[in-house]
């Protein structure tokens, strides 16, 4: 396998990566910029604000009671009050700007007003209850205590970083090795190619060596990015999760070549990558979790290889699950990779 | 190699190449001798660049052989492919590698290659080894696309229009550089529009045309058997006048046309033949020259048509 032309033709598709400084870029610095948008966006420490609507008749407006209620409300420092009429509030209440609305009547009885499909109005609404209760002089009949606290790899980061480089890996294979053979193929250098005694496969081998050098590098420069800035840590082997991570690599490298297989405009090609890219990620979820599909769904993005790579990198970060706990995520990728490659060698053209 | 170097380097037998509907070549007959530098011309679409790829295993012919050595690409691709140098039209190379780079990956690709150093200063790159291709001109682009054609050290090479969208400075150093080649004893089948590059650089010429091969032999037998050596052209103020002249005259053709050329072998003595004549018949005349038959009036006198009828962007 080691011959002089698959190792010259590997330099040559480091040197082309190293000496073009956009490749470089999208490759190492673009996921650790999503990582700390998403990372900063999504992990506020500060406690979510509730905005409560109030609606007070004027009867009521200078009475003990309302003041005492809004007091306390007030004494929160993540509850905001919200006063309007009631079709304003409504309208807010429709729009998600506010969380629910508390009626006071003339009586003194408060009603809510909530979206019932929306679990965050009914766990606000429970919350502000449960405190107007107590200041009204509810008493629990049972003594309780909280200890909340935070287990490692329950945080979005968490979730988000194998996604994040899941994602990395495709889009660097499909628009880093699918790009250069189309380009090669229109500059008529493949065709140049064949008329040497360079053996095809060490073209393609080539092809894939060089992305899973250049993952190494990727995958240990996210994990550094995500470890200093999220204190991301891999709870199972990290020897387990490179391999995982080159096995995607083959995989999209493999779907790489085989949708290059034939073209020779760059335009046609970049937007047909992108549809691939897109229907992947669709299904994959990378950004937030599979079980809010539908069950249809479910079922079926269990078979893509975006979701196979995805699952695989969380099971070994988040669970600690070794190499051969994932097995069914590795026979996909296996599959998909032998898939590509069988179609790629019918299908492509050096011409 | 050894025992392959008596044989024939390249022979092509009745070679056909069609394209949905359009037949690019009709039954091609041609062979090449050992150190021989023979131009394969023709106009566009006259089939050179598809007899190129057939010659170069890029395309399979539709009927007919190639032996290249005594071998055929059926049998022994890779055997053929190892000792023949190939350059192909429009093909461009990683802008972002260096020249050294470049060769060393195209020798990688051989059992056998030449030295790096000796070919690069035998090119005239030494100096720019190190420079990116993206760097370099048109000429000396040109020389590493040649220089990587020659790296296993070939016996045979294709040279598919070497000389195309260079300059002229880099149009003659690249001549002058096959002109080496072939002193070298390489066997070298150029393929080319470029007539005077054909003349310059051929001891043979074989002229395409729509598909076949309409002639072929050495530029000068080439112009003496088709077109003759001279091109004899005038024209008489009054056309009315030529048939005293034709009286005189009986090599002149029976009708007149406005700037009429004839194709001679013997143009000067004619010229003057004609000159005497036109004195004495008191004929005013508009225009007579003399010049030298070239590859063109071949092929116009071949076929019929003007060379570059169907040439564009030329």
């Amino acid at each position: 396998m080691l011959t002089r032309s698959f190792v010259e033709l590997t330099k040559c598709r480091l040197r082309e990566f190293i000496r073009e400084p956009s490749a470089a870029f999208f490759v190492f610095s673009m996921p650790i910029l999503w990582m700390i948008i998403l990372g900063l966006a999504f992990s506020s420490k500060h406690k979510e604000e509730i905005s409560i609507g109030v609606i007070i008749p004027s009867v009521l407006k200078e009475s003990k009671s309302t003041e005492k209620l809004l007091k306390n409300l007030r004494r929160e420092n993540h509850f905001k009050i919200v006063e309007a009429p009631q079709t304003e509030l409504r309208r807010k209440l429709r729009q998600n700007q506010i969380s629910f609305i508390l009626e006071i009547n003339e009586d003194f009885n408060l009603s809510y007003i909530y979206d019932a499909t929306n679990p965050k109005s009914l766990l606000h609404k429970y919350e502000v209850d449960n405190l107007i209760q107590a200041e009204f002089g509810r008493r629990d009949s049972l003594a309780t205590k909280d200890h909340p606290y935070t287990p490692s790899g329950s945080r979005y980061i968490d979730f988000l970083v194998p996604g994040l480089l899941a994602l990395s890996l495709l889009t660097t294979s499909l628009f880093g090795t699918g790009m250069i053979i189309v380009v090669s193929r229109r500059e008529k250098l493949l065709q140049r190619f064949l008329v040497t005694p360079m053996k095809p496969v060490e073209y393609f081998l080539s092809h894939i060596t060089s992305r899973l050098i250049i993952v190494f590098f990727e995958v240990l420069a996210i994990l550094l990015a995500a470890y200093l800035f999220f204190g991301f840590c891999v709870e199972g082997s990290l020897l387990s999760y490179f391999l995982v991570s080159f096995l995607g690599a083959l995989c999209f490298t493999s779907l790489a070549i085989l949708c290059s297989s034939r073209g020779k405009n760059s335009s046609a090609y970049s937007g047909f990558s992108n549809l691939i890219m897109i229907l992947l990620m669709l299904l994959s979820g990378i950004w937030f979790s599979r079980g809010n599909f539908p069950i249809w769904l479910q079922n079926l993005s269990i078979f893509s290889p975006l979701s196979a790579l995805v699952d695989a990198l969380r099971k070994i970060a988040l669970e600690g699950e070794s190499f051969f706990q994932i097995t069914p995520e590795i026979f996909i990728l296996l599959a998909y990779s032998f898939i590509f490659i069988g179609l790629s060698r019918k299908t492509f053209r050096w011409m | 190699m050894k025992q392959q170097r008596n044989e024939i380097p390249l022979k092509v037998m009745n070679l056909s190449k069609s394209y949905d509907e359009v037949k690019a070549l009709k039954g091609l007959n041609f062979s090449l001798k050992q150190g021989s530098c023979v131009g394969l011309l023709g106009p566009n679409g006259a089939g050179k660049t598809t007899t190129c790829h057939l010659v170069s295993g890029l395309l399979q012919p539709d009927a007919g052989e190639i032996l290249i050595h005594g071998m055929s690409f059926k049998n022994s691709r890779q055997e053929i492919l190892e000792n023949i140098g190939i350059q192909l039209q429009e093909s461009r190379f990683y802008e972002k590698y260096t020249v050294k780079e470049t060769f060393e990956l195209f020798a990688s690709f051989y059992r056998r290659h030449r030295d790096i150093r000796e070919t690069l200063s035998e090119l005239g790159l030494y100096e720019k080894k190190d420079k990116r291709l993206s760097a370099l001109s048109g000429g000396e682009k040109q020389r590493v696309y040649l220089g990587c054609a020659l790296i296993h050290d070939p016996q045979l090479l294709i040279l598919d229009e070497p000389m195309t969208s260079l300059d002229p400075s880099s149009q003659k150093q690249t001549r002058e550089f096959i002109a080496s080649l072939k002193d070298q004893g390489k066997t070298i089948l150029l393929c080319t529009h470029n007539m005077s590059e054909a003349k310059r650089l051929c001891d043979s010429i074989l002229i395409l045309d729509q598909g076949e091969l309409i002639c072929q032999g050495s530029c000068d037998e080439l112009i003496e058997k088709i077109s003759g050596r001279n091109i004899l052209s005038f024209s008489l103020r009054n056309p009315e006048e030529y048939p005293k002249l034709k009286k005189l005259l009986h090599w002149l053709p029976d009708e007149v046309v406005p700037n009429q050329e004839l194709g001679l072998n013997d143009g000067v003595e004619k010229a003057e033949e004609l000159s005497r004549a036109m004195k004495n018949l008191n004929l005013e005349v508009s225009k007579l020259s003399l010049r030298e038959a070239n590859l063109e009036d071949v092929f116009f006198k071949a076929t019929g048509r003007s060379f570059h009828a169907n040439t564009k962007f030329r």
